[in-house]
């Protein structure tokens, strides 16, 4: 039997508080969480849960208020175990050293995580460029070619419609081949048929990247028949606080 | 070093996509700064130089000794090399320095007593109305001169009174125009004269001197100082046969001439001066030091002060024009970049999410404030020269001398720059370190 796939992220007793128009206060917590590269998963729980909260807090844009250990391998597909102690950056307030780490992570926002400024194709390019990987040109042609964006290219995100954004934003996290992908509900703003079919296009390019991926989404459905490690925000309220926690889900 | 470039590049790109509002910026820090350029301009072209002209008016910054005195060569290298001296040379008795002119042209006029003033390089006089300096030519007039003849400038009185062309172009002429000077000397109860050439080679205008005067190298002034006490002079030859005279010096001739001259400088004594301060604040300290040696001396003292308050006046009025312009100018400027930053603070946090470091978020919008400020300041720059090209035009036939009425030197104009640099990346690197401060998170979904 072959060995397990190496840790790409590590969280134990990751929690971030937070003021909600409908609580005092909110509790987020994620008592602990493997993720191993290669992982599909995806996460599910009520709007207002905090789906976004916990990708944000992966993806180093949000500060934890407590975290035991959160651990990020960005060399885990190249075999180096060297780990990023984010937790750790984020107590010594070492913004500088998350911002290099977040170079390892590709992130599709729900809508416009575009930079209005640049061409499709510039907007894709952004990642390679700051890893310093030269040579990309092809990969860009391919993937765009598999998104059906070829195209649109020299187009600019405020000429593109949702669902051609949508594609491009999904070119840009996977273009710098991170070991890690997290996506925010990329199909929400998408029609259902607009959605089945970047779903499709973004498992595809997934799966051919070998890469990590950590998605949120309430459109589950769509997922229904696709192979995912399910994980499920539940949502409660002890003492007058609202809270929610990450767990394994049913499968 | 890589992801600053690249944040470079984004910056410029930025910049193109947003063209219209680029320009709109440069636009307005083209309008705030061309007038303040022009107001510059002016204050430096036609104010300045009415204050300068004031300031530096031979006549106010005349030190006048009253009486006569006893003055060393020391006494005059003391004097000259003291930092508030800007020109001193060494005058003769009055009694002695005159003499009587005569246009041989126009023999029916003639000047009895014309004063003689010595004159050397940098006299600030003549300097003043751009007149070329006094000195010596070849004596044309004279069948076989002995000695050089003195190149003079005459006051606007003896030209008139003699009828001498005040025209340059006129004195220019190569033949020159010659006025003949006669000294007269009693010595051992006999009337003796001696006469000498004079080429004019400028007339002073009116305004500048009220009296009959010729100004003359040192040597002519004192060659006509010994003639009248009865030496050996050189420069002036007799009119009539003289006697032998009585001397123990000895003689100057042509070829010890040059000697003469030299020690007109090192070896004699002189009665009186004429000093001229090198500006208004050193009028005070020459004057000190003139008392502290008992020379007692005129100064303009009531138009010393009316100059300064003046100037004062000016200082200030500009001063405060100025500082609420460059007020204006450095408000709209921070503005411009706090406004940029707020309104770029979404994809200011997307480069932060894609990994920009912090540095390069703050890149960004100081070399777009520098790219708005370098540009904004050559467009005000474009329009102050339009300007200044059209008061220079309207108003310059106005102004005495070539003074242009409004003017930058290259030296401001890029001072003006740098300052207009300077603002804009400061107030911009203050707003773009906020930037590079927040988290990705507080600004990606406020759509």
């Amino acid at each position: 039997m072959a060995a397990p796939a190496p840790i790409v992220l590590a969280l134990r007793g990751l929690r971030k508080d937070r003021r909600t128009e409908r609580a005092e206060h909110y509790s987020l917590s994620v008592p602990a969480l493997d993720v191993r590269l290669g992982e599909k998963i995806l996460i599910s729980g009520p709007s207002g849960a905090g789906k976004s909260t916990f990708l944000d807090m992966a993806a180093m844009a949000l500060k934890p208020d407590a975290a035991d250990e959160f651990f990020f391998f960005p060399g885990a597909r190249a075999g180096d175990g060297r780990a990023c102690d984010i937790a750790a950056a984020w107590t010594r307030k070492d913004i500088e050293r998350l911002a290099m780490w977040r170079k390892h992570i590709g992130y599709v926002l729900q809508t416009g995580g575009l930079l209005p400024f640049l061409s499709a194709e510039d907007n894709i390019r952004v990642p390679s460029k700051l890893l310093g990987l030269s040579a990309q040109k092809d990969k860009t042609a391919r993937m765009a070619a598999r998104l059906k964006i070829s195209g649109l290219l020299k187009k600019f995100p405020a000429q593109l419609s949702v669902g051609e954004r949508q594609r491009v934003a999904i070119a840009r996290a996977l273009a710098a081949d991170p070991p890690l992908v997290l996506a925010d509900e990329p199909l929400a703003s998408l029609d259902p048929e607009n959605a089945r079919t970047v779903l499709d296009m973004f498992m595809d390019n997934i799966e051919d990247a070998g890469t990590t991926l950590i998605v949120v989404s309430h459109a589950t459905d769509l997922m229904e028949n696709m192979d995912f490690r399910r994980l499920i925000l539940e949502t409660g309220a002890r003492d007058g606080k609202a809270f929610a926690v990450l767990k394994e889900g049913p499968g | 070093m890589r992801s600053l470039v690249q944040a470079l590049g984004l910056a410029l790109s930025d910049y193109r996509h947003e063209a219209l509002f680029s320009a709109c910026s440069v636009f307005v820090l083209a309008a705030v700064l061309a007038p303040l350029m022009v107001l510059l301009g002016v204050r430096n072209g036609v104010i300045s130089a009415m204050t300068d002209r004031l300031l530096r008016d031979p006549r106010t910054l005349e030190i006048i000794p009253v009486g006569s005195g006893k003055y060393s060569p020391e006494w005059f290298r003391e004097l000259a090399a003291r930092p508030e001296t800007a020109f001193v040379v060494p005058q003769t008795r009055s009694i002695a320095a005159t003499i009587s002119l005569t246009n041989p042209n126009r023999p029916n006029l003639g000047l009895n007593v014309t004063r003689i003033v010595a004159t050397a390089p940098g006299d600030p006089l003549l300097e003043r109305y751009g007149l070329p300096e006094a000195g010596f030519v070849r004596d044309e007039k004279s069948a076989d001169p002995l000695y050089p003849a003195p190149l003079v400038i005459v006051s606007a009185s003896v030209a008139r009174k003699l009828a001498v062309p005040a025209s340059p172009q006129e004195l220019k002429d190569p033949a020159g125009y010659w006025l003949e000077g006669r000294v007269e000397r009693v010595l051992q109860g006999r009337r003796e004269a001696a006469g000498i050439n004079l080429r004019v080679a400028a007339v002073l205008p009116p305004e500048a001197l009220g009296v009959d005067a010729v100004f003359v190298p040192l040597e002519a002034l004192a060659a006509a100082e010994d003639y009248r006490d009865g030496k050996n002079a050189p420069l002036f030859r007799a009119l009539a046969a003289p006697r032998a005279e009585k001397r123990s010096e000895k003689a100057v001739t042509p070829e010890n001439f040059e000697d003469y001259s030299a020690s007109l400088y090192r070896e004699r004594e002189y009665a009186s001066f004429r000093l001229y301060a090198r500006s208004l604040d050193a009028v005070e300290p020459l004057w000190k030091w003139l008392a502290a040696r008992e020379v007692e001396v005129y100064v303009k003292v009531e138009e010393i002060e009316a100059v300064k308050s003046l100037d004062h006046a000016f200082s200030v009025i500009f001063g405060l024009i100025t500082g609420a312009a460059l007020f204006g100018f450095a408000a709209s400027t921070a503005g411009n970049a706090l406004a940029g930053v707020r309104r770029k603070s979404r994809s200011l946090g997307l480069m932060r999410l894609l990994g920009f470091p912090g540095a390069g978020i703050v890149l960004f919008p100081v070399v777009q404030s520098l790219l708005t400020a370098f540009s904004g300041a050559m467009l005000a720059d474009l329009l102050y020269l339009i300007v200044a090209f059209a008061i220079d035009s309207l108003f310059s036939a106005s102004l005495p001398g070539k003074a242009a009425v409004c003017s930058l030197s290259p030296g401001q104009t890029l001072a003006v720059f740098a300052a207009v640099l300077a603002v804009s990346a400061l107030s911009s690197v203050a707003a773009a370190r906020q930037a590079a401060d927040i988290e990705p998170s507080e600004v990606l979904r406020d759509v």
